[in-house]
């Protein structure tokens, strides 16, 4: 039976030496969901989505992507995530389309497949000359929507960004966020990490976690009723102890 | 105002062929807390640079505590603490090493060390972390020891390109205590940020696009004097209704802001309940509202033609 | 204290780079042993003396075989002290024909001459034999002699009897690893400062640029001298060089040495945007000018003129001489003067205008 579940973590736990960075947390993501991961810095965010990337071994505990096992099958689960880090993680002396062909090549990326997206970026942000610009002259609002582009150009499933929005102005988090409801919508799942709380109250479901655990989650309406506090921003502040 | 400690006529810089500053002028006072917003590129940093002497201005003149910018680089930089864009700290040194050594290089009396480690402790909470290497600790935390770095310097003038970005509500709001504490004491702190909440707690902000100055003021002031009327919509299920409303014919921009969809009217005229109902549902209630800084930002950015009359 | 924080710093940076230090000893190390062996290089003129105590006729036809030869000029001795002509380099060679030598000829008997070789360059060393030889084959021909006529060299080499050849080798490598390691250490740590943007930030600080530029060579100057004791030391227990000469002379002079190469390579950081632009650039502009103008492999005397001309320039060449003066002849300050005078003057010009340079970026 095809499960509805696009990651399961059970009692996943990542030690660097003595320190306890994620600490037997558990957690499950339905297709389809904008799920949303809060916390204060060093909380353990970035860690987790590291180790679901197959890009950190655990310590201990399981991942289960799209029914396969991240520590057992970590090549396949890598063609069906798209994973965007905290560091804008493009080459910045490449220009975009170069940078897009690159990434096509890694995952063996159909032609017609690429052109369609080069030409789906270009009508994005409206710029005509991308094969020859500079990755680094683009705004930083730019530059995250190209970085999006290239995640998403062997279609993965799953979509893992981490503080994709950081430092971006209201526009373009706006046209950020549009996007990841598109994506939503077209039945991925995407999996933010964000220190804006109105974005936190974009996404269908979140966990907040808290010196490497999960202290709260549910949906932004059932968070703020819980603690009786009308915005996110609320929550954050009762649910971490600092 | 009393006396301006950063003035600065008609600069102008160029990179290759970017107009990244196009004749701006800016008189700041001090104990202030001055934010500069605005998109991405539009030239805040490069404002900040050309104050701090990194960079030099195609055109204009500019004083800061009555130096020239052009002349008196040394005079300036020595009153001048910076925290840059990018992270600019030493990733194979720990924290505490770190602190020490900027503690050193910006010449603090010796006997000031402690009082300054439990004051920075207090806001960054890395004392758990000291022995961590820099380049070891989270995003987040990297920005609040280039933070606390910038903290540790006792200058006239703070400029902070983009601090907060990462940082975690928590440690936002404690920071921004700490620069209020600042300007207590008489300095002078300019700030850019992607943050308009943040924005508003300045005593005066430019907003920049393109590299010119668009508008400057008051928060305050900026909100009441703006003309166009916003709205809010509520309803059980906002993205839908949302999307309904945008395509409609109405004379409106219809956006989301958290649960609500906040409306900002085209012209002055008052919007039509009735035919909003119609398309997005008798549920929805609609107020009046004033605008936040960031409902302006968009209204200013996203405004069919607006952007071009500026050009 | 501010100096003291950047000192301070500097040294965490090198104590946690483990690769780059390992790469640093190691690199002299396995340099050494590369080039420690065979190479075969020509010359030209060799400057000798000659005295004869025999004045027969075939001694005056050996003396023409030697003047007939592309290889050796003669010069005229003037009665000077033949150890002082070697020193001073006035000769590189010189050919004793006793008295007796035409008689010994004449009734068949076993005949020697002396022949003196410099074999301070042991390379040159051997092709001087080996020219030698043939010029004595020459006087055979010369003198019309067909069948066996035991006629001799005597060959007696100065200050290298063993002729080694890495007796030359090291004080080579010692001019070229150390102007390389010293030009990379600054260049690179400096411009990884800029990529990391902590540059802006000592730019911005209160520091003095003399405070950073002294901050920055203090613990790259310590980490050289190591590495130059470390080759030194290589040197003597691997390959058995001597150091004949003052340690303390040897030391001053790598001292200045370093500082040379180190504000070199503060000038090109104050040029270079990238650690792999500030690599390169060290690298070409050192090894190969000290390894083709300093005299290390190819003779300057065999280099066209131009080039011999910018070799005067090279703060190598006269470290090298100083070197090769200190280790292998026991040479003292006032022996070595002008080259002394040379390198320090040229260092002094180097450092200033390089840290001129570097101040200036720093404070523009
Ligand atoms: N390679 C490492 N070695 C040692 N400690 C590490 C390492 N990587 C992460 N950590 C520690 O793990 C903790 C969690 O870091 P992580 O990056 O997951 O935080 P985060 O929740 O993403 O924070 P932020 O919101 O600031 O991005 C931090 O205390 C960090 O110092
Ligand atoms: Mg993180």
């Amino acid at each position: 039976m095809m499960s509805n579940d696009a990651l399961t973590i059970q009692n996943l736990t990542k030690k660097f030496g003595t320190f306890t960075a994620v600490d037997n947390i558990s957690l499950t993501v339905k297709k389809g969901e904008v799920f949303g991961f809060l916390g204060a810095n060093g909380a353990g965010k970035t860690t987790t989505i590291r180790m679901i990337c197959a890009l950190l071994e655990p310590t201990s505990g399981e991942i289960e992507l799209d029914g396969l096992s991240v520590l057992r099958q970590p090549e396949e689960v890598k063609m069906r995530i798209g994973y965007m880090s905290q560091k804008f993680s493009l080459y910045q002396d490449l220009t975009p389309f170069e940078n897009m062909e690159f990434f096509s090549e890694i995952y063996n990326v159909a032609p017609e497949k690429l052109a369609e997206e080069k030409e789906n970026l270009a009508a994005e942000l409206k710029l005509n000359n991308l094969d020859n610009i500079l990755t680094k002259e683009l705004p930083l609002g730019y530059k995250q929507r190209l970085a999006l582009r290239t995640t998403l150009i062997h279609d993965p499933p799953i979509l893992f960004l981490d503080e994709a929005t950081s430092g971006v102005d209201p526009v373009g988090r706006r046209q950020f966020w549009d996007q990841i409801y598109e994506l939503s919508a077209a039945g991925k799942t995407v999996f933010v990490t964000t220190h804006y709380m109105d974005e936190a109250e974009y996404c269908h479901r979140l966990s907040i976690m808290d010196k490497g655990k999960i202290v709260q989650t549910g949906t932004p309406a059932e968070l703020k009723d819980k603690f009786d506090v009308s915005s996110m921003q609320d929550v954050f502040l009762q649910a971490i102890q600092y | 105002m009393s006396e301006k400690i950063i003035q600065l006529k008609n600069i102008a810089k160029r990179y290759d062929n970017i107009m990244a500053l196009d004749h701006v002028s800016v008189s700041i006072p001090h104990s202030a807390i001055i934010g500069f917003i605005g998109p991405d590129g539009a030239g805040k940093s490069t404002l900040m640079k050309i104050i701090l002497t990194l960079e030099t201005a195609d055109e204009g003149e500019g004083t800061v505590l009555g130096n020239s910018i052009e002349t008196k680089k040394r005079a300036i930089r020595r009153h001048i603490g910076y925290m840059p864009e990018i992270f600019s700290l030493y990733t194979d040194l720990s924290v505490e090493e770190n602190l020490k050594f900027f503690f050193q290089i910006y010449k603090i009396p010796k006997s000031q060390y402690k009082e300054k480690m439990e004051m920075l402790y207090g806001f960054n909470r890395l004392e758990n972390f000291k022995t961590t290497l820099a380049g070891h600790l989270s995003g987040g935390m990297k920005q609040k020891l280039a933070l606390s770095c910038a903290l540790m310097h006792d200058p006239k003038i703070l400029v902070l390109d983009e601090p907060t970005t990462g940082v975690d509500p928590v440690s936002r709001a404690e920071f921004w205590k700490m620069l209020n504490q600042l300007k207590s004491e008489g300095k002078t702190v300019l700030i850019s940020t992607p943050y308009l909440d943040e924005a508003m707690q300045c005593d005066y902000i430019y907003l920049f696009h393109q590299g010119k100055i668009l508008k400057q003021g008051l928060p305050d002031q900026i909100i009441s004097e703006y003309e166009i009327p916003f709205y809010q919509i509520e309803t059980r299920d906002p993205i839908p209704a949302m999307k309904k409303l945008q395509r409609s014919q109405l004379h409106a921009r219809f956006y989301l802001i958290g649960d609500t969809i906040h409306c900002a009217m085209l012209t002055k005229a008052e919007p039509s309940v009735l035919e909003m109902k119609k398309i997005a549902g008798n549920e929805i209630t609609i107020k009046k509202i004033t605008p936040t800084l960031e409902d302006i930002f968009l209204d200013l950015l996203e405004r069919p033609g607006e952007i071009n009359d500026v050009k | 204290m501010a100096l003291l924080g950047i000192i301070t710093k500097e040294f965490y940076h090198i104590m946690r780079d483990f690769r780059t230090l390992i790469i640093l000893f190691l690199m002299p190390l396995l340099q050494m042993i590369m080039f420690g062996y065979a190479l075969n290089l020509e010359i030209q003129k060799v400057e000798i003396t000659i005295d004869d105590f025999d004045h027969s006729e075939y001694s005056r036809q050996l003396i023409r075989a030697f003047q007939g030869s592309d290889f050796f000029e003669i010069i005229s001795d003037d009665n000077q002290d033949l150890e002082v002509q070697f020193f001073k380099r006035a000769i590189r060679g010189h050919l004793t024909i006793p008295n007796g030598f035409a008689k010994n000829m004449n009734a068949n008997q076993p005949t020697q001459v002396d022949f003196m070789i410099d074999a301070s360059n042991s390379n040159d060393a051997i092709l001087i034999e080996q020219y030698a030889m043939q010029t004595l084959l020459h006087f055979k021909e010369l003198i019309g002699v067909k069948q066996y006529v035991p006629v001799e060299i005597n060959q007696v080499f100065r200050f290298n009897p063993e002729l080694k050849s890495t007796y030359f080798m090291v004080p080579g490598l010692l001019a070229l690893l150390m102007i390389m390691i010293t030009t990379m250490l600054t260049s690179i740590t400096l411009v990884r400062e800029k990529e990391m943007g902590t540059m802006t930030l000592l730019k911005i600080s209160p520091l003095h640029s003399f405070e950073i530029i002294i901050g920055k060579v203090v613990p790259y100057l310590l980490l050289s001298l190591l590495v130059g004791t470390i080759i030194v030391l290589v040197g003597v227990i691997l390959f058995q060089v001597p150091v004949r000469g003052s340690i303390l002379l040897l030391y001053f002079f790598l001292l200045l040495y370093c500082l040379t190469g180190l504000s070199f390579g503060m000038m090109i950081s104050s040029l270079a945007k990238t650690q792999q632009v500030a690599m390169l650039f060290a690298l070409m502009s050192t090894v190969l000018p000290t390894l083709i103008l300093a005299g290390f492999i190819f003779p300057l005397a065999a280099m066209p003129k131009i080039l011999q001309y910018i070799s005067y320039i090279i703060p190598a060449r006269y470290f090298l001489i100083i070197v090769r003066g200190i280790m292998l002849k026991d040479n003292t300050f006032i022996e070595l003067l002008k080259p002394s005078l040379a390198l320090i003057g040229f260092s002094t010009i180097f450092i200033i205008v390089s840290t001129k340079k570097f101040k200036t970026y720093l404070e523009q």
